[in-house]
């Protein structure tokens, strides 16, 4: 055979390029750690691996909103717990109650019962990440923020009202309420509505200038004024005659604490999250478990608000039965939020080990990934030296064959 | 017998011959290294008996026609995959996601994005954060697709280059034809004229698929394999030209661009579009990826993005946001107000239905409800227009009027929004009017602009009375694992596109090596045949050095024996 020299030099270099190709990209898919570099190194590795991926990356969000969920379920778990403790407390006031007779006796267990009843309101508007977990879907918002779904916003029907909260400063400094506004309607002493106004105020304004408000738009019918430490007064000056102050567009009157009697603001529905197909309820219509006052709706704050009532304004003859009546209606409603607890315990459960195998799923899919994926480095390692390897020895074998030409030896 | 004249006039000849084959092998060694250059031998043969010694009958080129046509024919097919290899590796790392980084990738983020809001939907940064996601899920498409495009108008130069390498490849060759012929004509070595040519021939056969044919002469006419159009008749060349084809736009599915088509002119100008005719040769593998691989991805991925538009329009157009629109224009432009939506040049079709609008005041408070029927095969959108404000009622919460580009636009009354949450024939995505996705095509697929403004928009809810609901959201993040075309989800359906250009890749980059072996092989073989060997023309100089001795030799020999017989003449 005839070796032509072009052609040797020829052959030698492509043998030494192609080598050095090859050892480039071993060493490049060693440095990477990743055995398919491009989709065409091996299309049908490639397209499973990205299937695997975006089931990881499902697998992943599924486990982070089983996570959600599980926060969600633990605070209500958490509150239903606080709830059972203070029915429990409630109970053994009312049952105090039965060998109670004086008033002072009476007064000590509604003030103390009163207090259970405003760690139950506190409760009813737990939030979790800002979401009110006994608010239904949504709770009624107010500019961008949110109200409380217990929130006491109205004052019903009463001869003289006081706040509960006292503001020395501008409104919109403490309550961030830039305008708004509210409606005075006032009833005779037979009850019929015979005067309407609405009172309109500015986040500039103080609670004394919302009190010339009110002064102004009352007609004389009802009056208002303050207190040193900012707390609003609203009273009629005719006998009998009482007023209600509906519509407070802007939540100043809650904010300022009502009349005492939450009003349930939230919704009928619940808000679910999706973990891998199954939806769980993570927010709740309050009324199930708190009940509805102003609607006569039972549920624990109705309970409390019986028991209160009942110490407070005791009459004579028949308190013992009520308050009988009153243990029986809080062993109902322990039961009530006891059975809520069973639930959500079996939720948890239930989404706990969802949690687990999705983590399990998870990793057994990242393995399976690496395994396409990621280049198996001792076997590498070896591959590389043996290149290497094969590379030095062309080079070698170049060497020696450009030298073996005749001129050499002439 | 000869006599010692007979042997001086040998002597001579085997000078002349040993020189002259010396002077070839010094030839052959000093082009060991030259491209193209084929060995020569010397063509020596015996005088006849009546005369003494060799003849140097001139210098044989050592080529071989047969090979040089297998290898024109390999050398075609090898640039062709060539071309196509490298051209794909370009489109192949704009579909690679293996960093983590592609366009999968802010899908999956995108569709992620919803299923996070699913479990918060009353939190504005969630609805930001869908928004957000959405407009780099669409830049990546719109990137995505230009790239293709700009693909697609790099091959296009390259073809334009690639044909005047052509002409001046087959000017080239005409003018060494007509040189070769004349040398014949005069009995004069045009062996390297020869191999100039053959040059040429092998560098234009990597261009385009041609067939060659020797003439008597020594000429070679040279045709396109394809339609047989001739390039090279003798001394004659006819060059190609390229000239833009309007009916090739390089978006394909967008007004963009022409690209050029390759045009013959014959030697009667008349002129033949040869694009079809070209199979291989890198023009011909250029080509391929130009007007087939590349349109062929971007219309599935125009499909896949229309297919995106839609399906999250259709779930968006059902449902409310936490915020609603005070005005809103359709994105898309209708032909005129009257001609039927499905007629009207809109980019996609709707079916009868109905559109409910849902009016809220700006404390957030549903106001009212009304709903409109349509039918796209009748209606054009001065009659939805009108629909609207009739269904509106006397309060007119909401005014339909059309834009002088034929646009739908809606405002709500002073004091007052609205939000589509009902639409049974989608109507708002032929419309492209709260749909949160619009585009015509994978080139401008964009989020609607009013989304940009406030993405409180993105409906989350289905019930226009309870907006925090997630059942939309739900339903946004469930098109993650829906089967959207009965057998794949978005995600298959793109990864399905990434693997057809892999598989193309790796084919390619098979078929690319196969024929990388046997043009190696088969240069091989040439080499061997054509090639020089500097030991063996070292061995040769040798060789014609000793014979110039001899014949020398001979000469002295004959000329000692003259004066040996002159002396004894002299005697």
């Amino acid at each position: 055979m005839r070796v032509p020299t072009r052609f040797v030099f020829e052959t030698r270099k492509e043998d030494i390029a192609k080598n050095q190709t090859s050892v480039l990209e071993l060493q490049k898919r060693i440095s990477s750690g990743i055995r398919i570099l491009k989709p065409s190194d091996s299309p049908s590795e490639y397209s499973t691996s990205r299937s695997i991926e975006i089931r990881i990356s499902k697998l992943s969000r599924d486990i982070s909103d089983a996570n959600e969920v599980l926060h969600f379920l633990r605070a209500k778990e958490d509150v239903l717990d606080k709830i059972s403790n203070i029915l429990a407390k409630a109970k053994l006031h009312a049952e105090r109650g039965l060998d109670s007779s004086t008033n002072e006796e009476f007064g000590s267990l509604a003030s103390a019962v009163e207090e259970l009843f405003n760690q139950a309101v506190e409760l009813s508007n737990t939030s979790v990440r800002g979401r009110f977990i006994f608010g239904g879907s949504r709770t009624v918002p107010i500019g961008t923020s949110y109200r409380k779904p217990y929130y006491d916003n109205e004052v019903e029907k009463q001869e003289s009202w006081e706040s509960q909260k006292g503001i020395t400063g501008k409104i919109e400094e403490t309550l961030k309420i830039k305008e708004g506004r509210f409606k005075i309607l006032v009833y005779d002493n037979l009850g019929n509505q015979i005067f309407s106004t609405e009172v309109q105020y500015l986040g500039s304004d103080t609670i004394s200038d919302v009190a010339n408000k009110i002064n102004t738009a009352g007609g004389g019918l009802v009056l208002a004024s303050t207190s040193s430490d900012g707390k609003l007064r609203v009273f009629s000056p005719n006998p009998g005659f009482k007023f209600s102050i509906v519509q407070d567009n802007m939540g100043l009157i809650s904010e300022l604490g009502g009349d005492g009697i939450p009003e349930y603001q939230g919704n009928g529905s619940n808000l679910s999250i999706e973990v891998q197909s199954a939806l769980v309820e993570i927010t709740s219509d309050g009324r199930e478990i708190f009940g509805d006052i102003k609607e006569g709706k039972g549920g624990v704050l109705t309970t409390l608000k019986d028991l209160i009532d009942i110490l407070r304004f005791r009459r004579e003859g028949n308190t013992q039965d009520l308050l009988r009546s009153a243990v029986l209606e809080i062993e109902k409603t322990y039961e009530l939020v006891s059975s809520l607890r069973a639930k959500i315990g079996e939720k948890i459960n239930f989404i706990e080990k969802r949690f687990d195998l999705l983590s399990n799923i998870k990793a057994e899919e990242t393995i399976r990934k690496s395994e396409i994926e990621d280049i198996d480095m001792p076997q590498a390692s070896v591959e590389l030296t043996l290149k290497e390897s094969v590379l030095q020895a062309s080079m070698i074998s170049a060497v020696r064959a450009f030298e073996l030409t005749i001129l050499r030896f002439l | 017998m000869a006599t010692i004249r007979e042997i001086l006039l040998g002597g001579k000849n085997g000078l002349f011959a040993s020189r002259s084959a010396l002077e070839i092998t010094s030839r052959n060694i000093n082009n060991a290294e030259t491209e193209g250059y084929t060995r020569q031998t010397p063509l020596l043969s015996p005088l006849p008996p009546s005369q003494v010694g060799v003849l140097f009958e001139g210098a044989k080129r050592e080529r071989y026609f047969f090979l040089e046509r297998r290898m024109h024919f390999e050398m075609q097919i090898l640039k062709d995959f060539e071309t196509q290899r490298d051209l794909l590796k370009r489109i192949e790392s704009l579909f690679s996601d293996t960093e983590g980084s592609g366009l999968l990738n802010e899908l999956d983020e995108f569709l992620n994005a919803f299923e996070e809001l699913s479990t918060n939907p009353e939190a504005p940064a969630l609805r930001q954060n869908v928004v957000l996601k959405a407009q780099a899920f669409t830049f990546r498409l719109r990137e995505t697709a230009e790239n293709l495009a700009s693909i697609r108008l790099d091959a296009n130069k390259s073809i334009s280059q690639y044909v005047k390498e052509i002409n001046s490849i087959i000017k080239d060759i005409a003018l060494l034809n007509k040189k070769i012929a004349e040398f014949e004509a005069a009995k004069e070595n045009a062996n390297e004229l020869k191999d100039k040519r053959d040059l040429l021939i092998r560098k234009l056969s990597e261009l385009i698929d041609i067939n060659t044919f020797e003439t008597e002469n020594g000429m070679i006419n040279v045709y396109i394999k394809g339609g047989g159009h001739v390039l090279v008749d003798r001394d004659r060349n006819f060059e190609l030209r390229v000239e833009v084809d309007p009916n090739n736009k390089a978006k394909v599915v967008q007004d963009s661009e022409a690209l050029y088509k390759v045009s013959y002119v014959d030697g009667k100008g008349h002129i033949w579009n040869i694009t079809p005719f070209i199979t291989s040769g890198a023009i011909g593998g250029t080509i391929k990826i130009r007007d087939k691989v590349l349109p062929d991805i971007i219309i599935k991925l125009n499909a896949f993005a229309r297919q995106i538009v839609q399906m999250i329009g259709s779930i968006q157009a059902r449902g409310v946001g936490i915020s609603h629109i005070k005005s809103a224009t359709s994105t898309y432009s209708a032909s005129d107000s009257f001609t039927p939506i499905n007629s009207a040049g809109l980019p996609y079709n709707a079916q009868a239905g109905k559109i409910s609008i849902a009016v809220y005041d700006e404390s957030g408070n549903l106001a009212t409800i009304f709903t409109v029927n349509y039918d796209p095969d009748v209606d054009g959108i001065a009659n939805i227009a009108s629909l609207i404000n009739s269904a509106s009622g006397n309060n007119g919460y909401v005014n339909a009027t059309i834009t002088p580009d034929y646009k739908l636009n809606l405002q709500a009354q002073n004091g007052y929004r609205f939000d589509i949450f009902e639409d049974t024939g989608g109507l708002s995505v032929a419309l492209g009017i709260d749909t949160l996705l619009v585009g015509k095509n994978v080139f401008d697929i964009d989020v609607e602009s009013i989304f940009k403004e406030d993405p409180r928009l993105v409906a989350s809810s289905s019930d226009p009375s309870s907006p925090y609901l997630n059942d939309l959201a739900l339903e946004f993040a469930a098109l993650k694992t829906k089967k959207v075309d009965g057998t794949r989800t978005f995600s298959d359906i793109y990864i399905d596109i990434q693997s057809e250009i892999a598989n193309s890749v790796s084919f390619v980059d098979v078929e690319f090596s196969a024929r990388k072996l046997a043009v190696d092989t088969l240069e091989r073989e040439i080499q061997q045949r054509s090639g020089v060997s500097l030991d063996e023309e070292f061995i040769r100089t040798i060789q014609f050095q000793r014979a110039f001795e001899a014949s020398s030799r001979v000469v002295r020999i004959a000329d000692e024996m003259l004066i040996t017989i002159l002396n004894l003449a002299g005697g």
